[in-house]
């Protein structure tokens, strides 16, 4: 992945804040190896000689959102704009796999919530979502779904002989 | 696309067929119209109603017995649900076959609302005193 770079060069684009405009270009050029990025990218890559001049005014460019790239959230609320919302599919998932896990589904979307929820989480730490606490939210319950559903499962094979003398309806 | 992000792509239908083959064997080994072999519903049992899935399992039995009257019976939205959930898994095998995944709409946010929606439709209207004859299980 690509993501990695993005950590030394990123930080020098809040610390200088326009006295280095070479480094906020360097870092869209690596982040456009990435596939999915849709917006940043020609957004900065189109007017290069005016964007040292708007540097202070970069909100409305947001290009800030590029500081996403950390696992913090202090980012997240310090520059909603910044942060591109293409992936947030993901962490909607992901929660509502986890949720459906719990409904009585089991592992069988106890799993893909954590698959989805991983990717969920890994799509925001690259600036491609602002929902993270969704994704972990369907990573959580994923993990716990699926304890429960081996743990359902073994007492299932290990406890039938009991259960079955109980007279109810189930799922 | 290369030769091994094509087969990476390909190991999540094929894993998920084999898993969820695997499941079915169990299944079918293990009869859930026996009450209380796979355990019970924790929202029939606390709350008394019926939950979108109750039945869910009795139904995929019924089915894998080829008892589709039965299966209807236990869970209608199930039966309706379970060539799409095939169809959708012969498209996912197809699409990684050719290197790619599934179009973006069936993976948005609104898809997932969507599946939510039907489903607290369906939990609703099964619990209703005048239908849950037809949609809770029977």
């Amino acid at each position: 992945m690509t993501f990695p770079p993005n950590y030394p060069s990123e930080p020098d684009n809040n610390a200088n804040n326009g006295g280095a405009p070479q480094n906020p270009y360097a870092a869209p050029g690596a982040d456009g190896s990435v596939p999915p990025q849709p917006q940043q990218p020609p957004v900065f890559n189109s007017p290069p000689g005016s964007y040292g001049a708007q540097t202070p005014g970069a909100y409305p460019g947001g290009y800030p959102g590029g500081a996403p790239g950390y696992p913090g959230a202090a980012p997240v609320y310090a520059d909603p704009y910044g942060q591109s919302t293409v992936k947030n599919s993901l962490g909607v998932w992901a929660l509502v796999l986890g949720i459906l896990a719990f409904a009585g589904c089991s592992i069988f979307t106890a799993i893909p919530a954590v698959i989805v929820g991983n990717k969920g989480k890994q799509a925001a730490d690259q600036g491609l979502a602002n929902n993270r606490g969704m994704s972990q939210a369907g990573v959580i319950l994923g993990w716990v779904g699926i304890v429960i559903g081996v743990l359902g499962i073994a007492a299932a094979i290990i406890i039938p002989v009991i259960s079955n003398s109980v007279n109810s309806s189930y799922s | 696309m290369s030769r091994a992000g094509r087969r990476g792509l390909l190991a999540g239908p094929l894993v998920t067929a084999g898993i969820v083959g695997i499941a079915c064997v169990g299944l079918a080994l293990r009869d859930p119209h026996t009450s209380g072999s796979y355990g019970w519903c924790p929202l029939h049992s606390l709350a008394g109603l019926w939950c979108p899935l109750c039945g869910g399992l009795r139904g995929t039995w019924d089915l894998l017995h080829g008892d589709l009257a039965g299966a209807w019976a236990m869970n209608p939205a199930w039966v309706v649900a379970t060539p799409v959930v095939v169809a959708l898994w012969f498209a996912w095998l197809w699409q990684a076959g050719r290197g790619r995944s599934m179009p973006a709409r069936l993976r948005s946010t609104r898809a997932a609302l969507t599946m939510v929606a039907v489903l607290v439709l369906f939990t609703v209207l099964r619990n209703l005193p005048w239908l849950s004859g037809y949609l809770a299980p029977h």
